[in-house]
């Protein structure tokens, strides 16, 4: 333990100058600028970063990219909140009660819950990551895909707590999202599915069209269709302080410390991403708030910290097999290998051993870059929250020109604007009978790790479908899902029998 | 009128609007308006400061990428070129969708090159690109990688041919992982070992660090994928290297590994990597790129890149290098003709 202090004490040397710290504010400020921008993720923005990195030494180059990864990270739920536009998958979930918020008057409070949440996980989960990472990373490995499967279905279990109303029309629209995830090449045999021969749709449909289509479009066409949406000067007021409140502090407490430990055990396991981390935490959320179960949906401050503080931690997470294994298990922890074995690292079961001045570095820009994001973002609450301030319309015109030039940037591409247009009306249309957006969204990203998952442990047990049964954790979760969906059912079915049956006594 | 609902925060906008459309139609300069230069003398070529493309036709952080930026970053490091060079990925259909522009949009462009690799050529053998290699101008071979098959350190096949005869015996019975078309040269030794390539139990992975999770967690028994891919498992005593399917054994780490060859079965299959230029690149500009990339490759920076990553520096260009395209064709339509996926 002793060891681990003065390691780090020796990481902070390396990072704490002047210099590491000019450049960490210069790769925050441009990680949270890209992430407000649709369409370049924080991968784009590293890997435009990287040829600037490479004149830096080790410590200063780490210290500004991981600074552009959780600046994006960050910014990414500033959309969200602000004109429901998630920058990247792991902010899906603050479209719902953030956005709510922010109509609410309560932008302020929302952008600093996402900030103090993404700072408290981040540091948390680096600690997770210093002590308990081996450990972790041989937990890991009871999770196959016969596991992976099945935690996907125990989420999708839990998608109707997406929503408020109709469990149904969650169902017609997590499909929707199933249905659209399965066009693209099928990884397992290679065959086309729903291409129509065009080699554009061979990878798919991209996800940040998709949720731009889905969430933008038509929160801005109703928006603006709306009786009395003038071009007068409206101002939509800001209720109450920019800052969190004593009540919101005491709300997002419980949601920071449960989502920070959830997003680092799910960060952990490779190739489950932020995504489903900041999912699971919002579902769970919602189930254990007692008090204010009500609100969910509607504004509920616990439905922002939760997530935002859980994707950060999953970001911290995916270091786990990254760093003990040499196991990238994102496209970003693929680049951020890229970038430490550029500056000679080379990331394995030894890296501990070998390169220990490097890691320690490593972690301790980590912690240096999280407390910059802190120190940058919170006085920028006032600034974004006040664009809300602008009328309607224009508001959502630019929020429209922003959603387009983001397509375009994708591939630079008139077939994905085409694409947009298409389910950008399919959007509209959901909106405008009532139907979620937000499960079809979390569907889309979900579809492939399931299917695939599913069909490995097939193949892996040679058509044996009785797998999923066979094996312990895999049995836990199902027995998990059948306690979610079912006991509550049959507790109720129960108790409404038991009532009647009081009743009739007393009728007779 | 308008400027006043917008007010000073919307003014602001607009010019941050601006700033990125600008940002944006900077990045993409170097694809436009170069073809009308087409004609211009050899010696104007690159002369004039105009920077040149390098295409990545996949998502940053992929093979071809690191490719890409690192080949830009010798060039610049190491002063070879005085123009400004690019790195621009164009993601897509495993490099399909960027080919087809270089096929269609830039033919005779001296501004803009790419990487590519075995995909142009399975791609277009199962129909899935409507382009070849035989349709732009390959510039020369930087380097290839060998295949390597491992199986964790405490499984039952301690040979080449433990696993194999295991597989020939029951497919069905042996889960080997494989992203992509690296399936394929395992294909061509199970089918050199007797055994039906058409029933191995393959499943298909997104890259070599999926496939050591899945090696590491017991849903695999064996795998095969690029040397590199599982170099630090190897280091670390936690795979072990069956075969690797080069010529001659590699050093460094896995020089206790066996070639296929000394293994017993006779197959050497190489995942080139190289650098192509669109139809019709003028002599002169193929002949500058040639002679660049020859020089590049000695650096140190090209070295230590090469080193990090496990390349294995192979420059090859001309004739030889056409002879060599053809037989690499040859081998992968072998490929996909055994594993069944053409006919």
């Amino acid at each position: 333990m002793g060891d681990v202090f003065s390691n780090l004490l020796a990481g902070f040397e390396q990072a704490l100058t002047w210099k590491n710290l000019g450049f960490g504010f210069i790769g925050v400020f441009i990680g949270t600028l890209v992430g407000v921008l649709p369409g370049i993720g924080p991968i784009t923005a590293i890997a435009l970063l990287i040829p600037l990195s490479f004149g830096l030494p080790p410590a200063t180059g780490l210290i500004m990219l991981t600074g552009v990864y959780y600046g994006s990270m960050y910014g990414g739920s500033t959309t969200s909140i602000l004109v429901r536009t998630p920058g990247e998958v792991a902010s899906i979930v603050s479209t719902i009660d953030g956005y709510e918020m922010a109509r609410q008057g309560r932008a302020g409070p929302a952008l600093s819950t996402a900030a103090i949440g993404s700072f408290i996980a981040g540091t948390l989960s680096i600690v997770g990551l210093m002590f308990l990472a081996p450990v972790i990373a041989k937990a890991s490995f009871y999770f196959g895909s016969a596991e992976y499967f099945l935690l996907i279905i125990l989420s999708l279990s839990m998608i109707s707590s997406l929503t408020t109303g109709s469990v149904l029309k969650a169902y017609l629209s997590t499909f929707i999202g199933l249905a659209v995830a399965t066009i693209g090449t099928d990884l397992q045999s290679g065959v086309h599915r729903f291409t129509f021969g065009s080699a554009k749709l061979l990878d798919g449909i991209d996800f940040v069209l998709f949720a731009i289509a889905l969430f933008a479009i038509p929160e801005a066409l109703s928006n603006m269709a709306k009786k009395g949406a003038d071009f007068k000067l409206k101002v939509q007021e800001i209720k109450g302080s920019l800052w969190m409140t004593r009540e919101d502090w005491k709300r997002s407490i419980g949601p920071y410390g449960r989502g920070s430990v959830l997003g680092f055990l799910i960060g952990a396991l490779p190739g489950i991403g932020p995504s489903l981390a900041s999912f699971l935490s919002y579902a769970m959320e919602r189930k254990l708030s007692k008090k204010h179960r009500h609100e969910f949906g509607k504004g509920a401050i616990e439905g922002v910290s939760g997530p935002e503080a859980a994707n950060n931690a999953a970001v911290g997470g995916a270091m786990v097999p990254l760093f003990t294994l040499g196991i990238p298990g994102s496209a970003t922890t693929a680049l951020l290998l890229f970038i430490f074995m550029m500056y000679g690292l080379q990331p394995g079961p030894g890296m501990f051993q070998t390169h220990s001045d490097l890691i320690w570095a490593i972690i301790a820009s980590m912690y240096v870059g999280n407390v910059i994001l802190l120190i940058l973002n919170l006085p920028l609450v006032g600034v974004f929250a006040s664009i809300l301030k602008l009328p309607t319309i224009p508001l959502f015109v630019g929020v429209i020109a922003f959603s387009v030039l983001g397509t375009y940037g994708l591939d630079f591409s008139q077939f994905d604007l085409f694409m947009l247009f298409i389910f950008g009306v399919v959007g509209y249309g959901m909106q405008q009978l009532d139907i979620p957006l937000a499960p079809a969204v979390m569907a889309l990203v979900l579809e492939p790790l399931m299917e695939q998952n599913f069909r490995r442990a097939i193949t892996i047990a040679n058509s044996h479908y009785l797998v999923f049964f066979e094996r312990p954790i895999s049995l836990i979760i199902i027995i998990f899902i059948v306690l979610i969906t079912v006991l509550p059912k049959l507790i109720a079915f129960v108790k409404n029998r038991a009532k009647r049956k009081r009743l009739q006594p007393e009728m007779r | 009128m308008y400027m006043n609902w917008l007010g000073k925060k919307g003014r602001w906008l607009s010019f941050l609007a601006l700033a990125v459309i600008l940002l944006l139609s900077a990045c993409n300069s170097g694809t436009s308006g170069s073809t009308k230069e087409k004609k211009s003398n050899a010696d104007n070529f690159y002369s004039k400061g105009k920077p040149v493309t390098l295409v990545a036709p996949a998502a940053p952080g992929s093979g071809w990428d690191v490719t890409a930026r690192a080949l830009a970053a010798t060039f610049e490091k190491e002063k070879l070129i005085h123009f400004p060079i690019q790195v621009v990925n164009e993601a897509g259909a495993t490099g399909a969708v960027s080919l087809s522009q270089l096929v269609t949009q830039h033919k005779g462009d001296a501004y803009k090159i790419s990487v590519t690799s075995t995909p142009i050529m399975s791609n277009y053998l199962r129909g899935d690109s409507d382009y070849s290699y035989k349709d732009v101008t390959m510039i020369a071979r930087l380097m290839t990688e060998y295949y390597m098959v491992v199986v964790p350190a405490d499984s039952p096949y301690k040979t080449l041919s433990d696993l194999l005869s295991a597989i020939k015996k029951n497919p069905g019975s042996v889960a080997v992982g494989a992203s992509g078309d690296d399936r394929l040269p395992f294909a061509l030794m199970v089918n050199a070992f007797g055994g039906d390539p058409r029933a191995i139990n393959f499943v298909a992975y997104e890259g070599g660090g999926e496939i050591s999770n899945a090696l590491l967690n017991g849903d695999l028994d064996a795998a095969i994928s690029g040397v590199s891919e599982f170099r630090g498992q190897i280091e670390a005593g936690t795979f072990r290297g069956l075969a690797i399917t080069s010529d001659k054994r590699l050093g460094g780490v896995v020089k206790d590994v066996p070639t296929a060859k000394e293994a017993g079965v006779d197959v050497v299959y190489g995942n080139w990597r190289g650098l192509m230029g669109p139809p019709d690149m003028p002599k002169e500009a193929v002949t500058f790129w040639q002679s660049t990339i020859e020089k590049a490759l000695k650096t140190p920076t090209w070295k230590d890149f090469a080193k990090k990553n496990q390349w294995e520096i192979t420059y090859m260009k001309g004739q030889e290098f056409d002879q060599y395209l053809k037989e690499a064709n040859d081998a992968i339509k072998t490929g996909l003709e055994k594993t069944g996926e053409i006919k």
